[in-house]
């Protein structure tokens, strides 16, 4: 077995070092892009630089890379029903083959772990998402409001897990810790959040202050039901090996909580939950460029009173099952080392009872330009506090190929992942019919086995 | 004390080693489906620790903790062993057969009249007769008539019965004489109407009128027939002026009185044909002679026959076998009639369990006899039967699985010749090779009496045997071949008693016996119970649990030197089976970490095994050796030896090993060696620290 694991020293600490090399790729990606767009401009006339496209329309509410497309909805048709699907693998280490072995309940093999390992940092997170909704929204002059507004209800369902991991966690659990031997393994940090989801939302958008008003503001309410979720924490946890094996020193603080697990079934809920989507704009006089602001998926969720809460916070060594009457035991009782008396040897306590949590909110800033009659760039951050070892910096433009065929390339870099190049593309079928697909990286076509993330996201509406 | 099987370090090892290859087997639930990732893991990690002391290796029992803390080994094994069941005293199962003959048969008091009238006798007298008849109403003077005669005139009894052989009784025959003449003679004869055999004939004179007399006829010896025949041979009747009256008659009256009969066909009256005691008594083998035994368990079956044709009760007792709470068995049943030459009967069984027999007979002066009491009745039921004094009764006493719980009495003089036999000597059953010479060993003898009879034991021979060397030492002992006396236990409650008889080095060979290392112990005995005969007066008694064992108990110091002390073991062994998907160890080092506070070294080996016995691997690729605590001057172990024993076990021998169905474990022991010292005691204190820790590739499992 070969083997490549990536060992960390305890003093080190993630930084933004750690993605240097995603932040030179991006670097080269930005500059080259821009020299592209201007390169595009500048075969342009006056005439037609100043007939840079205008951004129009509302902004999705929701901040989505590869739903940016929002700006060419106009206020032609009143009312659009439609459908999204999307999943996203993303993750500083996590390779697609491993990822993909993981979701598969394949094998992992010694190549994909070391694949892994490649990329390790001393903090590195994984996430694994996937959404479907459905949605309308229509527009109404007067409704909540006495002016017109925009107003879309929405049902979804889809899952949500994220974890961050220290490179010992993940040597230790897919290497073992025999390489650890005389060493110290650092958990601490290493952190899951997991569940699924069904939510309903309600949202509205409007100009503020008139129809022409270059301020948009929109908000969204939620409500959701979650089931299968799974909670883990890991505070200043590490396991030491002794150089022979004689002994394990273990120090940890954490909390495992999962919700009601004799509830089985599609439609169980294990709890309930309330978010709150808001977006506010501004878009300059002569609509070139547009400021946006998103707070998505801010709320909470709270597990049921069947929730099982397991922590401690104590320190153990181990230094194999004591047998007390070596002649007389039996290797059954051995073997079967209860989940009771490992509770109690390690001094984990169990509760249960309700549980809070904050729902992985993401905060997001979009600045749009339209650069030329055909070009859009956009370009922002986005970080949600949970899952990003560091904020998403992003650029992506778009090429308005056609009135019916639009292009986008986004580069990214940060977030839960490292670098991404995606591609999506808009198309418009006699006005009506709009659909929406691309990826967040595409990179992992050409190099999967050096790639850490991908995504899929279709949208299909009609406008009426 | 225990029976003590030695399960020194080796067997320690072997539960570790066990443990080990348990560990291999990690198995899971079984999936068909993959459920979840699964990846090969390098684990290194403790996996047991343990402290191993005396204690944990010999059971406290087994174990003596002497005053300057060194331990002595003690353990005991049974010699000689056999209960009141098992040798001593048994009952056999018994069929007694008895049979009751009718004592009595008697035929009812019947009274038989027979009226011979005027008119009947004239028309009996010819002319004479005639007148008479025609002067009915009128007085008339008759002068003296003699040899007056009558037919045969038959008198029926029948309806009482149809013939009896009468063994004793009589009749009386009365006649009266209603007639108003003075019968001056009278020939009266009775006889059988078929076979014409003369009953009776008896003369009576001179019977003046209405008067009567009457004579006694003795029947003892006769048969007599249902139907008689009654003859005038002759009558006299003397003259005289009278009135005649043709009703007036005379009239022969017969009363039976006490008839018993050898046989009859008769209407029987209400009697008890059988009504007495009856002893059964035992045959005991060696001339005992008991007088209680309480059954621990047992049935007594009775089975009645009779050839009774009537209908009749049976009434059984037996007064002699009562329970705790004093009720006896009885029976009390009808008994239908026997056909002709035939029987009739029932069967009914007892569970004795806890029914006491008194063996004392009646008058309570016998031995090894109960008696029973039979009563056997018949009803009058106005039916003709025949009946016999030959009709018996039988009943057939079957005395089956008859354990007695205790018994009194005299059991008799019983000699019980033991041997040559062999038993186990269980001690040092693993070890099958090398040399083990001990310090000292003492040993007794012990007797325990639990029967209360006074005995005496002899033994023959004693010796101890090898088999795996074929050695054999005979012990050499000054009490061989004399008469050890036993005493009886005593009652109320039972104590047993308990004799012992030292075998030490000075007066026997003991230690070469012991040191010869025997699986098997050969001897040769004899035991007397009574040897003095009725010594106790019908005292002795025995209680089913009553025990008598001779039982070496050995004491050794643990003192010894051990040269090469193999000791073997073979155990059915399996890992079971593992299916793809479940989560297993797939290959690894094992590290057995021993820190030996004894002053033994151990060199261990595991040999695994198919069903046929086939060898398929070892647990070590080589064998290896926990070496022996350090030796100090005073020959106890001044501090502890580490060792590691490696076992590398990868994907194929893991493989084997799970096909493996039995397993040895060889051991070999060596004493530790210092110039100094020679019998290395083992002190209270010593203790070997064992930790096992696994490099292991371990697969998730899906």
């Amino acid at each position: 077995m070969t083997i490549r694991w990536t060992y960390h020293s305890p003093d080190y600490s993630p930084s933004i070092r750690d993605i240097e090399p995603m932040m030179k790729f991006f670097r080269f990606f930005f500059i080259l892009l821009i020299s592209f767009s201007i390169n595009y401009s500048s075969g342009q006339d006056k005439d037609s630089l100043r007939q840079n496209i205008k951004i129009e329309g509302y902004s999705p509410l929701v901040f989505s890379l590869s739903a940016l497309y929002g700006n060419r909805q106009t206020d032609q048709f009143s009312h659009t029903i439609g459908f999204n699907a999307g999943s996203a693998i993303n993750s500083t280490a996590i390779t697609l083959p491993f990822s993909f072995a993981v979701l598969g309940n394949n094998f992992i093999n010694d190549v994909k772990k070391n694949q892994v390992s490649d990329h390790l940092l001393n903090k590195n997170a994984y996430e694994f998402s996937y959404d479907a909704s459905a949605f309308c929204t229509w527009a109404q002059d007067s409704f909540l409001f006495h002016s017109k507004a925009v107003y879309g209800i929405d049902v979804s369902t889809g899952n949500f897990t994220s974890v961050r991991f220290t490179d010992a966690a993940f040597n230790i659990i897919f290497y073992g810790n025999s390489h650890y031997a005389g060493l110290t393994a650092d958990f601490g940090g290493t952190k899951l959040y997991s569940y699924n989801y069904d939510r309903i939302g309600f949202s509205a958008q409007k100009k503020l202050g008139g129809i022409n008003s270059s301020l948009e503001g929109g908000v969204k309410l939620s409500l959701l039901t979650i089931r299968n979720g799974l909670k883990l924490k890991l505070e200043h946890t590490t396991l030491f090996t002794e150089q022979n094996g004689e002994y394990l020193d273990a120090y940890y603080d954490f909390e495992y909580n999962q919700s009601d697990s004799a509830n089985k079934g599609r439609f169980q809920s294990d709890g309930a939950g309330i978010s709150v989507d808001l977006h506010c704009s501004w878009l300059n006089q002569i609509q070139t460029t547009r400021f946006s602001f998103y707070i998505n998926n801010l709320g909470i969720a709270a597990w049921n009173k069947n929730t099982s809460t397991f922590s401690a916070d104590s320190m153990i060594r181990f230094s194999g099952i004591n047998i007390n009457n070596l002649l007389f035991s039996d290797t059954a009782s051995f073997i079967h080392y209860t989940i009771d008396s490992l509770f109690k040897n390690t001094g984990t306590s169990e509760q249960h009872e309700s549980k809070i949590f904050a729902l992985p909110s993401t905060f997001s800033f979009l600045c749009s330009h339209s650069v030329s009659a055909k070009v859009l760039l956009n370009a922002g951050v986005s970080y949600r506090p949970y899952s990003d070892l560091l904020p998403l910096v992003f650029v992506k433009p778009q090429w308005i190929l056609s009135k019916s065929c639009e292009i986008g390339i986004p580069f990214s870099a940060g977030g839960s992942s490292r670098y991404a190049i995606g591609f999506d593309a808009m198309i418009t079928i006699k006005k009506q019919f709009q659909i929406i697909a691309g990826s967040a990286n595409v990179l992992g076509i050409l190099l999967p086995a050096r790639t850490t993330s991908s995504s899929l996201f279709l949208q299909t509406s009609f406008q009426f | 004390m225990h029976k003590m099987s030695f399960p020194p370090l080796s067997i320690s090892f072997l539960a570790l080693t066990i443990l080990v290859i348990a560990l291999l087997s990690f198995s899971s639930c079984k999936k068909k489906l993959a459920s979840h990732a699964s990846w090969d893991t390098e684990v290194l990690t403790p996996l047991i620790q343990t402290t191993l002391t005396l204690d944990d290796l010999l059971a406290d029992s087994l174990l003596e903790t002497n005053a300057d803390h060194s331990v002595s080994l003690v353990f005991s094994n049974q010699l000689y062993h056999t209960s009141l069941s098992e040798a001593t005293f048994q009952i056999p199962d018994t069929t007694i057969k008895v049979s009751f003959s009718l004592e009595t048969l008697n035929l009812s008091n019947q009274t038989i009249t027979y009226v011979y009238s005027l008119g009947a006798m004239s028309q009996q007298l010819g002319y004479t007769g005639t007148l008479i008849i025609l002067s009915n109403g009128l007085t008339i003077t008759l002068p003296p008539i003699t040899g007056i005669t009558t037919p045969p005139n038959d008198v029926d009894a029948s309806q009482f019965f149809q013939s009896a052989d009468i063994e004793s009784g009589s009749i009386d025959l009365t006649l009266e004489n209603g007639l108003p003449l003075t019968m001056s003679s009278i020939v009266f004869q009775i006889k059988n109407k078929v076979d014409q055999q003369v009953i009776t004939e008896e003369t009576f004179t001179n019977l003046l009128p209405n008067t009567t007399q009457t004579k006694t006829i003795d029947l003892s010896g006769k048969h007599v027939e249902g139907t008689l025949v009654a003859t005038i041979i002759n009558m006299d009747i003397a003259g005289g002026t009278f009135t005649v009256d043709t009703s007036d008659a005379i009239t022969m009256t017969m009363i039976a009185n006490d008839i018993k009969v050898d046989s009859a066909t008769a209407i029987f009256p209400q009697q008890n044909l059988i009504d007495n005691d009856n002893p059964t008594t035992y045959d005991l083998s060696g001339g005992a002679e008991l007088n209680q035994f309480r059954m621990k368990s047992g049935t007594l079956t009775i089975i009645v026959s009779s050839s009774i044709q009537q209908k009749s009760h049976f009434e059984y007792l037996l007064p002699s076998v009562t329970n705790a709470s004093g009720s006896s068995i009885s029976i009390i049943q009808d008994l239908p009639p026997a056909p002709s030459g035939g029987t009739s009967g029932f069967t009914q069984s007892f569970d004795l369990a806890g029914y006491t027999f008194d063996l004392t007979g009646v008058n309570g002066m016998e031995h090894n006899t109960f008696y029973s009491h039979l009563i056997a009745s018949i009803d009058s039921t106005g039916e003709l039967v025949t009946i016999s004094k030959a009709d018996s009764i039988f009943i057939d006493y079957e005395l089956s699985n008859i354990v007695p719980d205790y018994i009194t009495g005299y059991v008799g003089q019983q000699i019980v010749n033991v041997g040559p036999s062999t038993t186990e000597f269980s001690a040092f059953r693993s070890i099958q090779g090398g040399t083990l010479a001990l310090e000292d060993v003492d040993v007794n003898l012990s007797i325990k009496n639990g029967i209360g009879v006074e005995g005496r034991i002899n033994f023959y021979n004693l010796t101890s045997i090898n088999s795996s060397t074929g050695s054999q030492v005979m012990l050499t002992w000054d009490k061989l071949n004399q008469p050890l006396s036993i005493p009886p236990a005593t009652d109320n409650p039972l104590i047993p008693s308990v004799t012992s008889f030292e075998l030490n080095n000075s007066n026997s060979n003991i230690n070469s016996l012991v040191s010869n290392l025997p699986d098997q112990l050969q001897y040769t005995l004899d035991i007397f119970l009574n040897p003095y005969g009725n010594s106790s007066n019908y005292h002795d008694f025995a209680y089913d649990s009553s025990e008598l064992e001779a039982t070496l108990d050995v004491n050794v110091p643990l003192a010894f030197i051990a040269t090469d002390l193999i000791l073997i073991d073979t155990l059915e062994f399996s890992l079971g089976n593992s299916e793809p998907g479940d989560a297993t160890i797939k290959d690894g080092t094992f590290n057995l970490i021993a820190y030996n506070g004894f002053p033994i070294s151990a060199a261990q080996q595991l040999f695994f095994y198919d069903a046929e016995f086939n060898l398929i691997d070892s647990l070590f690729n080589s064998v290896q050796t926990v070496a022996a605590g350090m030796l100090d001057n005073q020959c106890m172990v001044s501090g502890k030896t580490k060792t590691v024993l490696t076992i590398t076990i990868d994907e194929a021998k893991m493989q084997r090993i799970r096909s493996a169905a039995k397993a040895i474990v060889i051991s070999k022991f060596n004493t530790a060696v210092h110039p100094d010292c020679t019998f290395l005691k083992i002190f209270d204190d010593y203790s070997m620290d064992i930790s096992l820790t696994g490099l292991f590739t371990f697969y998730t499992g899906y």
